[in-house]
């Protein structure tokens, strides 16, 4: 669906950000890009979101190469968008209700229409009772469900959520992790970027890794986050579930409670 | 300011219709500057501070210090109508014949009659600030036919003051911290830094708001809600 085909992207002081970078949607439902800081992930996004045009390379959505006028580049944007890490840069109205409604409003959908899609993406994200709050009386927790209401009411195939759980409590997280497992079981595309790779690891089936601009691997998730030289070449480290299993020479599980009843089993 | 927006936001006064609780006071605004009577002046004080403390349920420490806070102003304009350097054929009440100064009887009734005035108008703007918010105050504007763009900057201008006064408010605790403000020389240095600082951060911000904006399919209108605007 979204691919981006040997991406290379230099800044104006030509520091090279990406270089040939290929990244595919079609190799999973949620795709992880996991990279330490300054790997390239967000400036891999502000691509794949045609924020900035890369030196050369291509960006396609559903086969079609993007062309960077500004009708394609919206008509890109009603299918990919973006939840940004600080909800603070994507949150411009005082009221939480305007603020969902501004995406569909962009795209003039009627009034019906808008207020039927910015409820729906409320109550996903359990904002119902917020929805006349002024938006700076929120909390960081509840701001960020705010930004991400605001992207669930564009109606998007592919939402990229950029550190989706950093600076939230473990309650916040689990929601998070909810919410974005819910969008992926309606068929959403899910794309996250975090530094968390137990998130990664639980959410994800299909991994990139960035490191200083390069594609240093992609696979899928047990598979990459198992190979511990990719890992540390990345400046990235083990999951703790894959951790232990390597440590005890058991199967590598996935969720927790495979560990215990493994564990369970050999007793 | 902060606490009069939180009021508004909670303010008992909200069962009103936002047209009886903005137009009343906006009209007695209005014709308030023609009033030639003081006790007209003293009567809307009276009448709107109760409005405000008994029916509004805004504190009284609050209310009191708003209501002293352009008091400084009000004295200084007072002063300067209530001291006059000629006194002509009026009635001299006092005379400080060093510095040429005179209290007249005209321009003592002027400055009560200033003094009302100011403190009445005051009274009606704080019925609308502690009972309305910046939003219903939008709403307003729009119904009234203001130019969207005007309405829409007025909005979030709110929203950025804000936004500025949170991160303006983290970076003093910052420098505070790091004993920033120890003496004169050291805080004069830091503030100059907060200013500074404020000012580039200001600009990144509206980087990343260009491209939350064009990720929001940002058309050049920031659309508030239309039927909002025709109910209220």
């Amino acid at each position: 669906m979204l691919k981006a085909v040997e991406i290379t992207y230099q800044y104006e002081d030509g520091t090279t950000a990406l270089s040939d970078i290929s990244f595919d949607t079609q190799k999973g439902q949620v795709i992880g890009v996991i990279g330490s800081n300054g790997a390239g992930k967000s400036t891999l996004f502000k691509c794949l979101t045609g924020l900035v045009k890369p030196k050369s390379g291509n960006i396609y959505m559903e086969d079609v190469e993007l062309v960077y006028n500004k009708s394609s580049i919206q008509k890109l944007r009603q299918q990919v968008n973006m939840v940004f890490q600080d909800p603070e840069k994507q949150i411009f109205f005082p009221r939480v209700y305007d603020d969902v409604a501004f995406g569909p409003r962009n795209l003039k959908w009627n009034e019906a229409d808008v207020a039927f899609h910015v409820n729906l993406s409320i109550e996903k994200t359990g904002l119902e009772n917020l929805i006349e709050k002024p938006v700076h009386y929120l909390s960081f927790g509840q701001k960020k469900r705010v930004a991400i209401s605001g992207i669930l009411a564009m109606n998007c195939q592919v939402i990229i959520f950029d550190e989706p759980e950093a600076g939230l409590d473990p309650s916040m997280k689990k929601r998070m992790v909810s919410i974005m497992q819910e969008l992926a079981h309606q068929g959403k595309t899910i794309i996250i970027s975090s530094h968390n790779m137990d998130l990664i690891y639980e959410l994800t089936d299909y991994v990139y890794v960035l490191h200083k601009g390069k594609m240093l691997g992609e696979g899928s998730t047990q598979t990459v986050l198992a190979n511990e030289d990719l890992l540390l070449q990345a400046d990235l480290e083990m999951p703790w579930l894959v951790r232990v299993c390597k440590n005890l020479n058991m199967p590598i599980v996935k969720v927790e409670s495979e560990l215990y009843s493994h564990w369970e089993s050999v007793k | 300011m902060l606490q009069i927006d939180r009021i508004a936001h909670s303010s008992c006064l909200k069962k009103y219709q936002l047209h009886l609780r903005v137009t009343l006071p906006l009209v007695l605004l209005v014709l308030m500057p023609f009033v030639t009577t003081f006790w007209i002046g003293l009567a809307t004080l009276i009448i709107t501070s109760a409005i405000n403390l008994w029916f509004g349920k805004v504190p009284i420490k609050l209310y009191l210090e708003s209501l002293l806070a352009p008091a400084f102003f009000v004295i200084t304009a007072v002063l300067g109508i209530l001291l006059v350097t000629n006194p002509g054929s009026d009635v001299v009440l006092w005379a400080s014949h060093g510095f040429s100064l005179y209290i007249t009887k005209a321009s003592l009734s002027t400055s009560i009659l200033t003094v009302s005035s100011a403190y009445g108008s005051l009274g009606l703007v704080y019925l609308i600030a502690f009972h309305t918010t910046i939003w219903e105050l939008g709403q307003y504007m729009l119904k009234a036919r203001l130019p969207k763009t005007f309405v829409e900057l007025f909005v979030l201008c709110y929203r950025f003051i804000f936004i500025l006064l949170e991160e303006g408010y983290e970076m003093v605790h910052a420098q505070n911290l790091r004993l920033g403000y120890r003496n004169l020389k050291i805080s004069m240095k830091s503030l100059s830094l907060l200013i500074s600082q404020l000012f580039i951060r200001t600009l990144m911000r509206v980087r990343y708001m260009e491209d939350s904006l064009e990720m929001r399919l940002y058309q050049g209108d920031f659309l508030m809600d239309p039927k909002e605007a025709k109910s209220c």
